[in-house]
This record gives C-alpha cells, structure tokens and sequence, in this order.
C-alpha cells in the first residue's frame, strides 16, 4: 500500500499504523459483504432459558448461517412466527427446533431443553481477526487478499482528497467489484447449504456515489454555462 | 466487544492529518464524539439493529401503563414472563371501539390479559388491556424492544466492524464541515462507503420482526 502511495517503509505520510488500520477496514468491510468468514462454535443453552445475547459467548458475530441442535437443523424463524405457532413457545421444554435471531444479539430458542444445559452447533458469519503484527495473515482466502490493498489505497488518500483521490477512485470501484464477484460465489454455496443468511447483492448498490466531481471542475462547469 | 468511543476517535485523527487531540486543528474530540454518536443513534433508528429484551416491569394489579424500558425506540413484543403468553399489539382506538371501560376493567381467568398498545399515553409508555387482576399482581412483563446506545462513553457493545461504520460517518461529518478544512469529494465517498454498510445493516438485521 505504501508503495501505491509513493511513500517510503515506514511511511513519511502515512504510518505504518495507518495503513494497517486500512487493511484491517477493508477485511472488515470484505467479511461483511461477503460473509465469506465462517466459524463453527458450541453455544452453551440452558434449561428453561429461552433468550439469549449471543455477545455473551459469541464476540466476532455478525449473522447465523446454520443452527443445529444434536445434528438435527434447527429451523430460522422470527419472534412474531414464533407467537403465531404457539402461545407457549417461551416455557415449552424439549429438544430446540428453532431459532429466532434479532439485531446485532438477541437469539431466541424453542423450544427449551428441560434440564441441565447442552450445546448447539452455531455455524455464523464471523468477523475476521485484527491484524496487528507486520507479518499477520488476513482470515480471508489468499485469491482475495489481494483486493484488500485497493480498498486500503483509497482509504489512505481520503484524507488527502483532490485530483489524487478522484486518480485512485477506480481502486475503489475494483474492490467493489471483487467483493460482488465473491458474494455472489459465496451466495450460490450458502443457497446450495441452506443457509440462513446470504451475502447481499451489490449489482442494485449505486456507484454513481463514487463518480467525483472537485471543485474546481464545478467552477469550470459553471464558467462554461 | 465493547467498542470505545476513545479508541473509535484515535482511529479518526491520522484520517484528519493529526496524531492526537493535541494537533488537530478546525475538529476536536468533543466534536468527534458528537459525530459519533448522531450516527450510532441514526444506525439505531433506520436498521433496528439494537433489540434488547427487559423483562423486571411489575404488574400492578389495576395498573393500566407502565414506562418503557430504558432507551426505548419502539416495542416489538410484549409477552407475560411467568406464563409466556405473548399480547397482541393494539392500540387506543381499538379499544375504545372494544369497550368504554378498558382502562379500569381488570382482568379475571376467564377474560386474561390480552392486549398492549403504545399510542396515546404519552412517550415511552405501555399499557396494557385488561388491566392486570389480583392474580397478575407481582408478574412481569417480557419486553423485547428496539433500543438506542444513549451514552456513547459508555462503550458500545458490538464488532469491530460497526466501529469502523461510526469511524468512516464521523471523517464524513467532519469533511462536511462548512469551513476551509471542508472536502467534498472526500466527504463523498466516506458517505458512498457508510452506505455500503447501510445496505448490508438492512439486508441482515432490518427484516421482519
């Protein structure tokens, strides 16, 4: 990135701290359109207990993928279906058979097992992990990594903004282009799994947001006129 | 993880050519934190990203409203805790059109409490029809509800990414600024990016409740 920027190692105008900060914003923003981070984790329920904050065991979550509970799948549903399917749901005891899940941390379970606790397989779109050594490798698949310097380039010359900012936009824009490309790859595996929750589609997202106009260009505009 | 707000600002500093509060110049931290939080509170009431269930309201038998929890935005459902049994959502008008005494009429085994509604008694209240009898006296209600972070010091219980979200609307508000330190065309494509994150807030958590 520093190299992009034309800048030395370490940067004279960009820290080192910078940049890192950037890549980390770009495997984040990565993840998040992608949801291509997976983890599979024991989320301990308890007996009687219906809702949970998943935070509580759960601290890089950003949505399920797929619930099971002793290999059997655990169906998506939402509080109001689950009001609508029974008035009981909340004090219902057996083995779980869904799942509600709302905001970034409310999870709902029913019905509940009735004594002790157990565990269920929560397979989860993660958050990746912070870079902070020179040398960490991003969570994400090595044919991706390189996307993440395009998005950071950008980042370093927002503050900047200018002619240099409008030269680096297209960066931008193939960043975009890689992560709508890998949703889409990941959406059609998560349709294939049955997955809960899919990437979103970044074909409808409106790119003109990008196209820079400077200032100057505008007085340019107005002088013609 | 809690995200702080001390962390989220010293991120912003190099994105405004400063190391620390001490040499940044037309922007301050106080500032910053004001950005910060306007754009947590707007996260909060445009995706409903924050639902949070409070469930220590006590019925009082005869009690018609009682306050909503803290940081209300709005109620998703209302349940009763010890019997589960969830309440219909109503409001004032129906009823009114329901009964002339639904505000003093209690409720008995044959006739339970049924409905909730929040309009028409004023902000962050809830009331609830019947009015809880002598047996609902000491139950609770289960709550689960939209919330707002108030108090951005305080930490705001999330991941890292939303954290960078708040980041990238604070550097978007500064650069926004009517003054010489103003970069439009960085102040745009800081909010072109915040919209990226906007559009996959609304696919993933501002669905059907």
């Amino acid at each position: 990135v520093l190299n992009q920027l034309d800048d030395t190692n370490p940067g004279t105008h960009w820290t080192n701290a910078e940049v890192k900060h950037a890549i980390n914003v770009a495997q984040r923003l990565f993840c998040l359109i992608t949801l291509c981070h997976e983890k599979t984790v024991s989320f301990t329920i308890t007996a009687g207990q219906a809702f949970y904050e998943i935070s509580d065991q759960v601290t890089d979550f950003i949505a399920p993928l797929r619930v099971s509970f002793n290999g059997l799948r655990l169906r998506a549903d939402t509080i109001h279906h689950l009001d609508l399917r029974s008035r009981t749901w909340r004090i219902t005891f057996g083995d779980p058979v869904r799942y509600a899940q709302h905001g970034f941390d409310l999870l709902a379970v029913t019905p509940q097992i009735a004594s002790g606790s157990d565990v269920l397989s929560f397979t989860y779109a993660a958050e990746p992990t912070e870079m902070v050594a020179d040398l960490d490798v991003p969570d994400i698949e090595p044919d991706q990594q390189i996307h993440l310097e395009k998005f950071a380039f950008v980042y370093c010359l927002l503050k900047n903004g200018g002619q240099e900012l409008k030269n680096g936009m297209p960066f931008l824009n193939e960043f975009l282009d890689a992560a709508a490309k890998y949703a889409s790859f990941i959406r059609a595996r998560s349709r294939a799994q049955r997955y809960d929750n899919m990437p979103i589609d970044l074909s409808t997202f409106e790119r003109g947001r990008f196209e820079l106009r400077l200032r100057n260009q505008e007085v340019e505009k107005r002088g013609t006129k | 993880v809690s995200l702080n707000p001390t962390t989220l600002i010293a991120n912003c500093w190099p994105q405004l050519h400063a190391t620390s509060a001490a040499d940044v110049v037309f922007t301050d931290a106080d500032e910053l934190l004001r950005f910060l939080s306007d754009a947590i509170k707007s996260f909060a009431q445009r995706f409903g990203v924050f639902v949070v269930r409070h469930t220590t309201r006590t019925l009082g038998q005869g009690t018609l409203t009682y306050t909503a929890p803290p940081r209300h935005l709005s109620t998703l459902h209302v349940a009763l805790l010890e019997t589960g049994k969830p309440l219909v959502a109503s409001s004032t008008k129906e009823q009114e059109y329901r009964s002339t005494s639904y505000r003093t009429t209690q409720a008995t085994a044959a006739k339970p409490i049924r409905w909730f509604y929040e309009d028409k008694e004023g902000t962050n209240v809830i009331g609830i029809v019947p009015v809880p009898g002598a047996a609902d006296a000491g139950n609770h209600l289960d709550i689960v509800y939209h919330r707002y972070p108030c108090e951005i010091e305080e930490g705001i219980e999330t991941i890292k990414t939303w954290g960078d979200y708040l980041e990238i609307c604070a550097l978007r508000d500064a650069y926004t600024a009517d003054s010489d330190f103003s970069i439009p065309e960085s102040a745009q494509t800081y909010d072109g990016i915040s919209k990226i994150y906007e559009k996959v807030a609304e696919a993933l958590y501002f669905k059907a409740q």
